[in-house]
């Protein structure tokens, strides 16, 4: 039966299957291998590790298998991180501290020692003499700390704009633009004559423009492709008849700046 | 509150590799290696359980997004995400890993009887039923079994007697864990 499998011609899915069925953190969530657990919801379970770094050592890992952190659905990962403050909470109470170190390893070169991804929880003490867990200071030329300032930049901005419009943020911005919108719209760029007779008010433009974000978009940062939109699609012409698409976007990004 | 952390986030004295209304993330100056980055909540906290549980996933899905920079842009082969609390401005360490690189967060385990294994365990599992009242597990907890007439009771007096229920507990679902508190005494 212990047959090595044959890795080089697998398909990543299939050595995906292999790891599940062979992990020993998937036994132990369907119970096949005994624990003690401190946690257990249809998420995620913790349970105290066998070879705790303190006593009161927690592990955290979600029920279905991920190898790694980044590849855990949004939703799990966010009821995952919400419920480690309470298993925090928690355990600084069973174990009377108030400090904890939360240890995440992703791949085997930083420490990880299973393929099924979980966290620490260890609680702390003075002198406890964990000092692996302290963050190393040391002196780098500038240069070579520098170079990653600006890709870091980049992508952080990216994920964090991508996370807020997973999580109703960006709901709550484009509301505000909306509104904003409006304001500005009976205020200036509308001409009151058209507003009343138009077959839109300025209202349901706005709504329009937060319920399709592409569009704002489009108006933001390329008004001419948008008014070349507009020429060729009726629906989008009858909307915004009569209004100078220029103004419309300096008044958009003017509200985003707000 | 003398915090040298808090002074640099005000004065923006640092290489900020993204901010906004709650959160900073920098590279630090003195770093374990190039691409390290440093997470802090703008507001000064030492505990995590101070902080709201929005901020906490908000502080965690930095750390996991800077975690997958990192990956990419500093050409690591692993990363570790290191939270240690302490009296000092909390802050969570993203850490580029490769090979030989002089790093090692790993520790010795500890000796400990299966008794002493299961003391701290019962202590925990208590500590995290009474913390489960609270809002901290109001997501959606697993039932066990059904509820009896006495947790329902139970609950009530916790009601009257705890300070403000959950916010968004669904409506009419006991959290499993109540049950457990009739054998507080």
């Amino acid at each position: 039966m212990a047959e090595q499998p044959d890795f080089d011609n697998m398909t990543p899915e299939q050595i995906a299957e292999y790891q599940k069925q062979n992990c020993i953190f998937c036994k132990i969530i369907k119970g096949d291998i005994p624990s003690r657990k401190a946690y257990d919801d249809d998420k995620i379970i913790s349970i105290l590790d066998i070879n705790p770094a303190a006593k009161g050592h927690l592990l955290v890992m979600t029920k279905e298998h991920y190898p790694i952190l980044p590849l855990i659905p949004f939703d799990t990962a966010s009821h995952m991180f919400r419920t480690t403050k309470g298993l925090v909470k928690a355990l600084k109470q069973a174990v009377i501290t108030n400090k904890t170190t939360i240890f995440i390893a992703n791949g085997a070169i930083a420490g990880q020692q299973s393929p099924h991804f979980l966290y620490h929880i260890v609680p702390r003490d003075n002198n406890d003499g964990l000092d692996n867990f302290i963050v190393p200071i040391k002196d780098y030329k500038e240069e070579e700390v520098l170079q990653y300032l600006s890709p870091l930049k980049a992508k952080l901005g990216m994920m964090m704009r991508d996370y807020k419009s997973k999580t109703g943020k960006a709901e709550a911005i484009a509301k505000q633009v909306s509104q904003g919108l409006a304001d500005s719209a009976n205020k200036s760029f509308l001409k009151p004559a058209e507003a009343k007779s138009g077959p839109v008010n300025s209202h349901e433009l706005a709504k329009f423009i937060e319920d399709n974000p592409k569009i704002k978009d489009m108006i933001l940062n390329n008004p001419e492709d948008f008014k070349k939109e507009i020429e060729a699609n009726p629906e989008i012409k009858k909307l915004f008849a009569n209004l100078d698409i220029a103004k419309l976007s300096a008044a958009l990004s003017a509200i985003k700046k707000e | 509150m003398d915090c040298v952390v808090c002074d640099k986030i005000s004065e923006k004295k640092a290489m900020i590799v993204y901010e906004d209304d709650n959160l900073v993330a920098i590279l630090p100056s003195k770093p374990a290696v190039p691409g390290h980055v440093k997470i802090m909540p703008k507001q000064h906290f030492t505990q995590l359980d101070e902080m709201s549980d929005d901020l906490v996933e908000e502080l965690f899905f930095l750390a996991n997004f800077a975690s997958t920079a990192v990956f990419e842009v500093a050409k690591a082969h692993g990363t570790n995400i290191i939270l240690n609390e302490s009296d000092n401005h909390l802050a969570i360490d993203v850490i580029p890993r490769k090979e030989n690189d002089g790093l090692n967060f790993l520790w010795k385990p500890k000796q400990m009887s299966p008794a002493e294994m299961d003391e701290v365990h019962s202590k925990i599992t208590d500590k995290v039923f009474l913390v489960s009242r609270g809002d901290e597990f109001n997501h959606e907890a697993k039932q066990e079994g059904p509820k009896d007439i006495i947790a329902e009771v139970e609950e009530k007096k916790a009601g009257e007697t705890e300070t403000p229920a959950p916010k968004d507990t669904k409506k009419g679902k006991i959290n499993y864990l109540i049950k457990h508190l009739i054998k507080i005494p």
